[in-house]
């Protein structure tokens, strides 16, 4: 176990001198992966309320958050015969949770009580959130109304003009994690371009030309390499 | 006895046990009633004593745990003006619990591992219990 956590360890140091060189040399630095639209697309559409049942989440959290991400929260305030109050955010533990503004940032492995508060402390709900540490990029495709179709393939066969639209999500034991983070991507080769979408997390994989490209992702430590191969 | 002079005494004894007790067969007491439950894997126990069998009053929760928790008593059931309050709020802290027309409601929050108490006072009794945070 402990051999493992070390050549983990090693590998994500590797890593991450590799994505420094991959930031600077193709300046991808700020792109987002994760769940599309915040999590509004592909993920849970039923908002998630704390246990009092008195402030909710607009979107679902059925998953743990993937270490080193964050969530942008949208609080919905359930209180009948009041009108929404100013809402705070903390935490029972901030080597787990933290806040920066109105993001949760998942920055240690565990659980902690995410705290809805009014503006004098007292608390008006609260919700336990998971953080967990992926082991997995998958790149999944969407198709253009937002329904999640699946994993794409390892290799994939285009025609020129054909368009993938993709997302990149971070898993745990065959368990999708929630929360986006800076991507880095490359392409390696003409045959296909990838541009992000005007939703934050779906990219646009066009096949421009003939032959065969390797599209590169990294994010979280991790990396992922997808085949595209694009006939005339 | 003459009837006149039992009748005093009888109503003495009532008065006297009144001003003890509400019930006559229980000593005052005041104890923590948990209405929330700890999430999957995690632990929050909130255990009252019980000399018959015997157990004493303890709390153990798990770190990062939130727990939402009333007061109750035998005087008034729902205490008036309960104060709820952890030896080291660094270890286990204690925050007033806003629902609409409810009183005496706190949230307890876990935040690190170790040991502390928990003193719950009402005007009918007080309570110590022994707390263990425990790491997840």
């Amino acid at each position: 176990m402990i051999g493992r956590a070390r050549h983990r360890s090693r590998r994500r140091l590797g890593l991450a001198a590799a994505l420094a060189v991959a930031s600077a040399a193709c300046g991808d630095a700020g792109e987002v992966g994760g769940r599309p639209g915040g999590g509004t697309i592909g993920g849970q559409t039923e908002p998630e309320c704390g246990a009092l049942k008195q402030v909710c989440l607009a979107v679902g959290i059925d998953a743990p958050l993937a270490l080193g991400g964050g969530m942008e929260l949208i609080v919905d305030f359930r209180i009948a015969g009041s009108a929404g109050d100013s809402v705070a955010l903390d935490v029972a533990d901030p080597e787990v949770l933290g806040i920066d503004g109105t993001r949760l940032e998942a920055d240690g492995p565990g659980m902690s009580a995410l705290l809805f508060t009014d503006s004098q402390g007292r608390v008006l709900d609260f919700l336990h959130v998971t953080v967990a540490t992926p082991d997995e990029l998958r790149i999944l495709a969407y198709s253009r109304n937002g329904d999640l179709l699946g994993p794409v393939l390892d290799h994939v066969t285009l025609l020129v003009g054909d368009e993938v639209l993709v997302s990149v999500e971070p898993y745990r034991a065959a368990q999708p994690l929630l929360g986006s983070f800076t991507l880095q991507r490359e392409i390696e080769g003409a045959g296909v371009t990838m541009i992000p979408d005007a939703v934050g997390g779906l990219y646009r994989v066009i096949a421009r030309t003939p032959g065969t490209s390797t599209v590169t992702v990294r994010a979280l430590g991790l990396e992922r390499t997808w085949t595209l191969e694009v006939l005339p | 006895m003459r009837p006149s002079l039992a009748i005093v005494v009888v109503a003495l004894g009532f008065a006297g046990l009144g001003a003890n007790d509400c019930d006559p067969q229980s000593t005052d007491d005041v104890s923590i009633y948990t209405f929330t439950a700890a999430p999957l894997g995690a632990s929050a126990l909130v255990q009252e004593r019980d000399p018959t069998i015997p157990r004493e009053a303890r709390v153990q929760i798990t770190a990062g745990v939130a727990l939402a928790v009333r007061c109750w008593d035998n005087c008034d059931y729902t205490c008036v003006e309960p104060r709820l309050v952890s030896a080291d709020p660094s270890t286990l802290a204690v925050r007033p619990l806003l629902r609409p027309g409810m009183t005496g409601e706190f949230a307890l929050v876990a935040v690190k591992s170790g040991s502390t108490t928990l003193t719950l006072e009402s005007d009918c009794a007080t309570k110590t219990y022994p707390v263990e945070v425990i790491a997840p």
